[in-house]
């Protein structure tokens, strides 16, 4: 059981450390996959403690950080697994709000949590998430807005996407943005955090 | 008390006591202020034809008109520092650049400026000391500012609140634009040493500048406008540990530092979820909160009221999001009677909207909120 030990160091911020852990747990056999499942566990405790209001932004960014630092380490020995391919999901702050922070944690929890991410960034125009969405095959879009102002251009991307017809769930999220409005505006999910992104995510794609 | 000043009004309000109707506000400037095309809507909608205003260097309204102000009966008149060129620089490609370095741009469908490039982003130790402040004596700012004060202070009937420097921001906030937000998280959590070392000369800045803005108009002025963003909407930014030893002492010194050059009450705007901080705020001598926002989690209007009445006065209160932008003049009004009756009893209330007054807003609901304010803040309330 190595996930207390992840635990530790990503709740300390020592990316090094969990670079190291991961791999030394890839040079004495493990699977890459076996090293995620254990990264996940840890920072899904993390989580949870940001969600429940034990630890804040600054914690919270410095385990998303060493998790960041560990997947770059997984990252090709996951490539080359033959495990079963992991959802695509098209990240990106709206057009209008250049906002990023909320959307890299929701990016790196994503990404720990086993999805493969292609964020496009700020300012994202609404054609250019349905059409990278269409391009690469992606199953889920995620939205960010971090200005009140920018929550009716939010709308106008889901309208947009709905309006292309593609098969792909439609995830919202950033502070301005409620459950309510995520239901008015048809997205397909909505999380209060980036914590709960990753359940949530998963839970829409079961939804499919 | 039919034939109380606005000052007076103010005053009142100020001291915890019933004045005889809520005091209103509508600011240059910072936080409390309005973009130009809803100024321009409100202004044509009142009659006043072509008006007079100057911008900020984010492109908020500044300076109004006089006749504005005097048409929706607002309380307060506002002095602040000038600017000078370097403030804002626009380079080709379109991004601003101010006085620290920091590189804003401007969404291609959206008003607001918002700062992309963090001149100490990569910055060790080393550059930190080497980084070239700005002169926080540059006569330049102070030019005529203390003349400006003492004629509205002697020939106006208005509260005068020194506005917060256009080219600055709050201690901790000015750290995260220099640094970029991640990255000061990140400092204040792994690398304290450099956190610590930014936010002090920073703090260095601010407490001379104040120092020298407040020589000039502190004697004439109530009110000093402070701000430092604190939380998100769901929460505090830190843990209550991490702000008493990293933000709040920073804070307190330049509080402490106003104090000492003026008897005018502090506001302080933050935005977020920041009840759990509110002891420590007023214990560093915040008098007056701004913006007060009933959707964001602890921060209830009722709940603040009753927790911090005594201590606090309210500023704001009026939601953008949910009322304002999108509500009928009706919601408006009842928005405005909900929050009176929350916050104004006793005094400790300016009614003013909760945020910077955005283009969607209809002129209809400005000029009711200021309307209806009038009509349900009289003294007593009715309940």
């Amino acid at each position: 059981m190595t996930s207390p030990t992840y635990y530790q160091a990503m709740s300390e911020g020592n990316a090094s450390r969990i670079k190291e852990m991961a791999q030394e747990a890839l040079g004495r056999g493990e699977s890459a996959g076996s090293v995620l499942a254990g990264l996940i566990e840890a920072l899904n405790i993390i989580g949870a403690s940001f969600r429940d209001g034990e630890i804040f932004l600054p914690e919270m960014m410095i385990a998303a950080r060493a998790m960041h630092a560990g997947l770059g380490v997984l990252r090709p020995a996951l490539a080359k697994s033959a495990g079963p391919r992991a959802a695509k999901v098209v990240l990106g702050t709206v057009q209008g709000d250049l906002h990023d922070i909320g959307k890299n944690l929701v990016g790196m929890m994503l990404e720990g949590g086993g999805f493969e991410i292609i964020d496009l960034g700020i300012d994202v125009p609404a054609e250019s998430f349905s059409e990278t969405a269409r391009e690469q095959g992606a199953q889920v879009i995620a939205l960010s807005a971090l200005l009140t102002t920018t929550m009716a251009q939010m709308q106008e991307t889901v309208r947009l996407i709905r309006a292309e017809g593609l098969n792909v769930k439609v995830v919202v999220g950033g502070a301005p943005v409620t459950a309510a409005f995520a239901r008015e505006i048809g997205a397909d999910g909505y999380a209060e955090d980036a914590a709960s992104a990753v359940g949530m995510v998963r839970a829409v794609l079961s939804m499919r | 008390m039919a034939s109380l000043s606005s000052r007076e009004r103010v005053d009142i309000a100020l001291s915890h006591r019933e004045p005889d109707r809520v005091p209103i506000d509508l600011g240059e400037g910072r936080q409390t202020s309005i973009y130009l095309e809803p100024y321009r809507r409100t202004g044509e909608s009142l009659g006043l034809g072509e008006m007079e205003f100057a911008l900020s260097p984010r492109d908020v309204v500044d300076r109004f008109d006089e006749r504005f102000l005097q048409a929706l009966e607002i309380d307060f008149r506002r002095v602040g520092l000038r600017e000078v060129p370097e403030d804002k620089h626009i380079e080709p490609g379109g991004m601003l650049r101010d006085v620290w370095g920091i590189g804003w741009r401007k969404a291609k469908v959206a008003a607001f400026w918002s700062p992309v490039e963090h001149p100490l982003k990569n910055a060790t130790m080393d550059d930190l000391h080497k980084y070239p402040w700005p002169d926080p004596g540059d006569e330049r700012r102070f030019r005529g500012i203390r003349e400006q004060a003492e004629y509205l202070a002697n020939n106006t009937p208005y509260a005068l609140i020194a506005k917060e420097p256009g080219h600055m921001y709050g201690v901790l906030t000015q750290a995260i634009y220099m640094r970029g937000m991640e990255d000061f998280f990140v400092d204040l959590a792994l690398n304290k040493e450099f956190a610590v070392a930014l936010l002090d000369r920073i703090a260095d800045y601010h407490v001379k500048l104040y120092g020298r803005y407040l020589e000039e108009v502190g004697e004439y002025v109530q009110i000093v406008h402070t701000s430092d963003d604190l939380g998100t909407q769901m929460a505090p930014y830190f843990s209550l540990k991490m702000y008493r030893e990293l933000i709040k002492p920073k804070q307190q010194r330049l509080m402490a530092d106003i104090k000492e050059r003026t008897n005018a009450r502090i506001l302080y705007h933050s935005d977020g979820a920041i009840s759990a901080l509110l002891g420590d705020l007023v214990e560093i001598g915040v008098e007056i909160l701004n913006p007060i926002e009933a959707a964001v989690k602890g921060m209830e209007p009722a709940v603040l009221k009753a927790a911090w009445g005594d201590r606090l006065t309210f500023h704001g209160g009026i939601s953008q999001q949910q009322v304002l932008s999108r509500g009928t003049p009706e919601q408006v009004r009842e928005e405005v009677q909900k929050r009176i009756r929350e916050m104004g009893k006793g005094g400790g209330y300016i009614l003013a909207a909760a945020q910077t007054i955005v283009p969607e807003i209809p002129a209809a609901n400005i000029i009711e909120m200021f309307r209806a304010a009038k009509a349900y803040g009289t003294y007593p309330l009715k309940s």
